[in-house]
């Protein structure tokens, strides 16, 4: 009996021991004293400075990446999950490394001064002429070839093609709405088309520039047993080696690639690409810092802090977004009371967009208005103001309620407010900080949330919401006004690209100006639009935080560092390189 | 005999029919849509887009044609197509019962090499030093949710020691070094939980036969304690 109460005491003091040892250097960092003011805890107390040390030790531009780029080296990207891997399933940005479209946006449009006059990269398409603002000739790149595998065999690309392929995605989901602004494709000859459209569009290349735009697809390939899935082939920088459903994918070098960089060197610089399928940003976080994986985009100014403080060679990118993830609140403006401008007003009034800013991303985000500040001709920091918002975005709550009052609310009304889960947004969050907003003027909200994919039908007009919904603008490919702008206004719009059913004839007049309008006359359109949009306020948005990109540091990005999806700027994939810091890695299946 | 086994194998089809007829039921009826979450990335998806999505998988026709579609080919051997990833179902399944059981086995190896020889130490030196360390692993490993093990583990594996296993599968007869290294720490996590109840029970089983008759006269008997351990060992296993 001694004796085992004796084992028993010797184990419980040294179980009082561990845990002493552990706990004093939690007791340390606490306060002493509580009449003292109480310090914030370091990582609360950082994000100021954090912003600050970011924005100098990582500037805007970034440097250019050193030269000349060593070949070869396998790139690891983490990706969300592809269902599939074939653009006659479904669309993914990813295609892009396999699939060329006929145009691409040049590789330094992120640069505000380039989105204000977009340049086009010939990709598939050498150069294009104006029949008419209806009709279209493109001269196609000659010697363009199809990968070289069965049962396509490494042929040409050709007109053909080209028609094949509008007419087959032009029924197909992600390709359709682009495609459909096509009548008809015809050929001329082996490398000319001529487009017919079904609006005048005299910026139709322009217009036109969109990875949702069809791909170039070999007829042989799609038709032949087991289509696409089995036999993705196209004209791009990689091949589809190996897709391992709901892990990843292995692409490799297509050594017959036509694209050359500036100095005439062969693209893609490196041997592979392998996509990682992550479901969430721990785990690409805890890849990023086991090297599994080169490059990732953090969240949130938290993770990026952690991810900087555990990897301190990582190289950041942190740039301004242009409007993607943009934080903002759907309204039903098909019904009262949404469909009177006062109460619109006075809800977005209701909002405290520094407050927005400090809950979704500690402060480090920017004021976002009715689309893209560049389109507006701002293209400074500096300009990204309530005072160049005007005054339905600055913070009044007195002024909302009289708003509502004068609309015939001066008790408010109840509204329901719906959200869902998005990966790397803070929904929930904002839905929750909205909710209190509105409340605060009257306006009794009921929160609920909807599982992911409906709150995706809702976010795309294929199912409506009841009152108001949390969602970013629609997003553009680029610096795309007509993605950005034209087509989420306009009454003729399907609701899946203007799901809150806007419906205005001054505005449809306006946009349909701008449309015909030459190149040089658009940004003042553009701005006119910018005005009586804030004016308007159709979609309530707030803010929008910064993209950021952390790599490691033995690869350089190549002539694109402000590219955020590999699809979207499918060049990053084909420009990127990596020293021989970088580790060694094999390619010949996707299983490491 | 024959009669058992014919109602048994009756009850069997009609309580499968039934499982089947819940399951496919449950699916459609939970909010979501298997459609829109395939094509989450096609932001530029119309009505239409989705309507002919649905028509190529057959998902707007009634549920019973559904359901007697499927029956049909499940009785033929073919399970149809995934509707995600679109490939055959028996493909999709083959490949994850592959890499479900190569977990399971591994999970069992590492909580039965960890479970025994921690039991068999924790009952032999009961209320020692020893026992009771054991004991609290156990309540830790079954205490901590898996899900939260793994997390923890991998976070912590990234941040220490910038290291986590290779992504991707590689079965044992293809590459055993590959499949232990990607799969170790998995089985690990999984096997620990296992392990604490593996443990207690063979500490308990191992006491309970440590008190027998048998026992104690074999204590009188033998001078060496490790050998009347040994022996009684046997009889539990």
């Amino acid at each position: 009996m001694q004796r085992r109460l004796r084992s028993y005491l010797y184990f419980v003091g040294a179980a009082l021991l561990g845990l002493a040892v552990a706990w004093t250097p939690a007791l340390a960092q606490r306060p002493s004293s509580t009449t003292e003011p109480q310090q914030p805890t370091a990582f609360a107390y950082a994000a100021p400075a954090l912003i600050k040390e970011l924005d100098t030790k990582y500037p805007f531009p970034p440097p250019v990446p050193p030269s000349p780029p060593r070949p070869g080296g396998v790139l690891h990207i983490p990706s969300g999950v592809l269902r599939s891997f074939d653009p006659t399933i479904g669309w993914a940005s990813e295609l892009a490394l396999v699939w060329d479209t006929l145009l691409e946006w040049e590789s330094t449009w992120y640069f505000p001064e380039a989105q204000t006059k977009p340049m086009i990269r010939k990709s598939l398409a050498e150069s294009w002429e104006m029949v008419d603002p209806s009709t279209w000739v493109f001269h196609l790149r000659k010697g363009v070839k199809f990968h070289n595998v069965p049962p396509v065999h490494g042929r040409e690309m050709v007109a053909e093609d080209v028609r094949y392929s509008y007419e087959l995605l032009k029924n197909k989901t992600g390709y359709s709405s682009r495609a459909a602004a096509i009548k008809e494709v015809q050929v001329l000859d082996t490398h000319t088309v001529r487009f017919h459209l079904n609006l005048p569009d005299p910026n139709f290349p322009l217009n036109h520039v969109n990875s949702f735009s069809p791909v170039i697809l070999p007829k042989e390939a799609v038709e032949a047993d087991g289509g696409l899935g089995k036999y993705p082939i196209g004209t791009g920088a990689f091949m589809l080696k190996e897709f391992a459903s709901g892990e990843g994918a292995l692409l490799v070098k297509n050594p017959d690639y036509f694209m050359r960089d500036q100095e005439g060197r062969q693209l893609p610089y490196i041997d592979a690409i392998r996509l990682f399928f992550t479901r969430d940003a721990a785990t690409e976080a805890a890849l990023f810092r086991a090297k599994r994986v080169d490059l990732m985009r953090p969240p949130t100014l938290d993770m990026l802090y952690e991810l900087l403080k555990t990897v301190p060679d990582a190289w950041l990118y942190r740039v301004p977004s242009l409007g993607w993830l943009n934080y903002a609140v759907y309204l039903r403006l098909d019904k009262a009371p949404f469909n009177d401008v006062r109460v619109r007003r006075a809800l977005s009034m209701a909002i405290n967009r520094d407050i927005v800013k400090e809950t979704i991303n500690r402060g480090d985000a920017s004021l976002y208005g009715p689309f893209p500040w560049v389109q507006a001709g701002y293209t400074r920091r500096d300009d990204y103001s309530y005072a160049n918002l005007g005054p339905n975005y600055a913070y009044n709550p007195a002024q909302a309620k009289q708003l509502l009052a004068e609309a015939g609310y001066p008790n408010g009304f109840e509204i329901t407010l719906e959200w869902g889960e998005l990966r790397g947004a803070a929904n929930g969050d904002f839905a929750v900080a909205v909710a209190k907003f509105f409340e605060d003027i009257g306006v009794r909200t009921k929160i609920r949330q909807v599982d992911t994919s409906i709150w995706t039908a809702m976010r795309w007009g294929a199912q409506p919401f009841t009152d108001a919904l949390i969602a970013f603008t629609p997003p553009g490919s680029g610096p795309s006004f007509m993605d950005w702008v034209y087509l989420p206004h306009h009454s003729t719009s399907p609701p899946t690209v203007n799901a809150p059913h806007i419906a205005d004839v001054k505005l449809d007049e306006m946009l349909d100006a701008w449309r015909l309008a030459p190149a040089e006359q658009q940004l003042a359109i553009q701005k006119q639009l910018w005005d009586y949009l804030r004016e308007q306020v159709y979609r309530i948005t707030t803010i929008v935080p910064p993209h950021y990109r952390v790599t490691q540091a033995y690869l350089h990005a190549g002539g694109v560092p402000y590219c955020w999806f590999t699809g979207f700027c499918s060049y990053e994939g084909k420009t990127a390189w990596m020293t021989d810091k970088a580790p060694k890695r094999k390619f010949e299946k996707f299983a490491q | 005999m024959w009669i058992y086994i014919v109602r048994r194998t009756l009850q069997g089809v009609l309580v499968l029919c039934l499982v089947s007829l819940t399951i496919f039921s449950l699916v459609r009826s939970l909010p979501g849509d298997a459609i829109i979450m395939q094509l989450d990335q096609a932001a530029a998806l119309s009505k239409e887009d989705l309507a002919r999505a649905r028509q190529e998988l057959g998902l707007d026709r009634p549920f019973w044609q559904q359901y007697g579609t499927w029956m049909r080919g499940a009785l033929h051997g073919d399970l149809g197509h995934s509707l995600t990833s679109r490939k055959p179902v028996s493909a999709e399944l083959g490949k994850r019962v592959t890499l479900t059981l190569h977990l399971a086995i591994l999970a069992l190896c590492v909580a039965l090499l960890m479970a025994i020889p921690v039991g068999i130490m924790s009952a032999v030196r009961q209320d020692t030093v020893t026992d009771y360390t054991g004991r609290l692993c156990a309540i830790i490993g079954l205490s901590f949710p898996d899900f939260w093990l793994a997390t923890v583990i991998i976070t912590f594996m990234a941040i220490w020691w910038h290291w986590m296993p290779p992504m991707g599968f590689e079965p044992i007869w293809v590459d055993p070094v590959k499949c232990l290294e990607q799969l170790f720490i998995p089985a690990l996590i999984i096997g620990a939980r296992l392990s604490a109840v593996l443990m207690r029970m063979t500490r308990s089983a191992l006491l309970e036969v440590l008190r027998e008759d048998y026992v104690r006269t074999a204590r009188a008997k033998l001078t060496s304690g490790n050998k009347v351990s040994k022996r009684a060992f046997r009889c539990y296993a």
